[in-house]
């Protein structure tokens, strides 16, 4: 009896099938080479912060809307770590840090909600995107225009950049000397993102 | 009592407008200096000590308008030779030993503590001809 229920258990349960994805399910890893920059202003000039390698592997899962035939993402973000921006400029760097929270929210975070297909695209054709953009604690959903570099063979290499404000996450620019010296909300997200297709 | 008043707030709204102008001065002639001013060591600006930036002309000007009075028939000559001389009493007695102190113990470059002298001086210096025009 033991044993019928045993093997009860394992057809219900079938751990070999935990690798099957459902059918039209799809995945991509996004790979190392991936960047994210940040275009920003002070009252005295202008800076840039990139974040130096993107360490992690994460794996995008999503599947084709057969009415819209946009992709639609399930469960998938890019995290970045925050302690990983690098201004180029030792103070900047540290301000930016410290109004990122970093300390509390150590990763900024991109959901992928939504894409047109890449696939579908020509190259350098625009591509819309949409996405949650989780900063500091709060989340916002943001359209993105993507570029598609190339979405041949295994690789799909899609830029895009969005406009942003340190008020959309609630967040308040440094600001020194009275405020005559700070850094302006304005801020330009650039990324360049590497898809690599699984399966 | 009046004259000294309305020398006292003449000569702190003239500083106010001379160190707005000078710090925006140092951020278009000296911007790698400027930033400097992002280090840590400098407070985040919030309503409860920026407008001690704006009052401190004032607290100057009174504090030189004192001296002033004390001291005025000590400073002979021109109005410019009289203002200079207060400017460089006020710098070397005042500027020079706490800056030296103040270099010691923050971490900020010898630039950014020449930049402080010569913005005390000129501040000084604006004052004292204020001073011995209003008040000679």
């Amino acid at each position: 009896m033991k044993w019928l229920i045993c093997f009860l258990l394992i057809l219900l349960f079938d751990p070999a099938g935990a690798d099957k994805k459902a059918p039209g399910v799809q995945a991509w890893v996004v790979e190392k080479n991936s960047s994210l920059v940040i275009e920003g202003s002070s009252s005295i000039s202008g800076f840039t912060c990139d974040v130096r390698q993107y360490l992690n592997h994460d794996t995008l899962i999503f599947f084709t809307d057969d009415r819209s035939k946009r992709l639609v993402f399930q469960r998938s973000a890019l995290s970045v770590e925050v302690s990983q921006f690098d201004c180029h400029h030792k103070f900047i760097t540290a301000d930016l840090r410290k109004t990122l929270k970093y300390q509390q929210y150590p990763a900024m975070k991109i959901h992928f909600i939504s894409m047109e297909d890449p696939g579908a695209a020509m190259q350098e054709h625009t591509i819309k995107g949409v996405m949650d953009i989780e900063l500091a604690g709060v989340v916002r959903r943001m359209d993105i225009i993507y570029t598609v570099k190339n979405q041949a063979g295994k690789i799909i290499q899609l830029s895009g950049s969005k406009q942003m404000h340190f008020s959309d996450f609630k967040l308040v620019p440094p600001k020194k000397m009275a405020g005559i010296i700070k850094i302006n909300e304005d801020i330009k997200v650039n990324v360049q993102l590497f898809f690599r297709k699984i399966g | 009592m009046k004259k000294i008043l309305i020398a006292g707030f003449t000569a702190g709204i003239v500083l106010l407008l001379i160190s707005l102008g000078l710090m925006f001065l140092v951020i278009k002639i000296f911007p790698t200096l400027a930033e400097e001013y992002f280090s840590p060591v400098f407070r985040w600006s919030s309503v409860e000590t920026d407008w001690m930036f704006f009052v401190h002309p004032f607290i100057l000007s009174f504090s030189l308008k004192w001296f002033w009075e004390r001291y005025k028939d000590i400073f002979q000559g021109s109005v410019m030779l009289r203002a200079f001389e207060v400017a460089l009493v006020y710098g070397i007695v005042a500027m020079v030993p706490v800056l030296w102190l103040t270099y010691s113990s923050i971490d900020i470059s010898i630039g950014m503590v020449l930049t402080w002298l010569g913005y005390g001086i000129i501040q000084a210096f604006i004052a004292g001809l204020i001073f011995s025009w209003l008040n000679p």
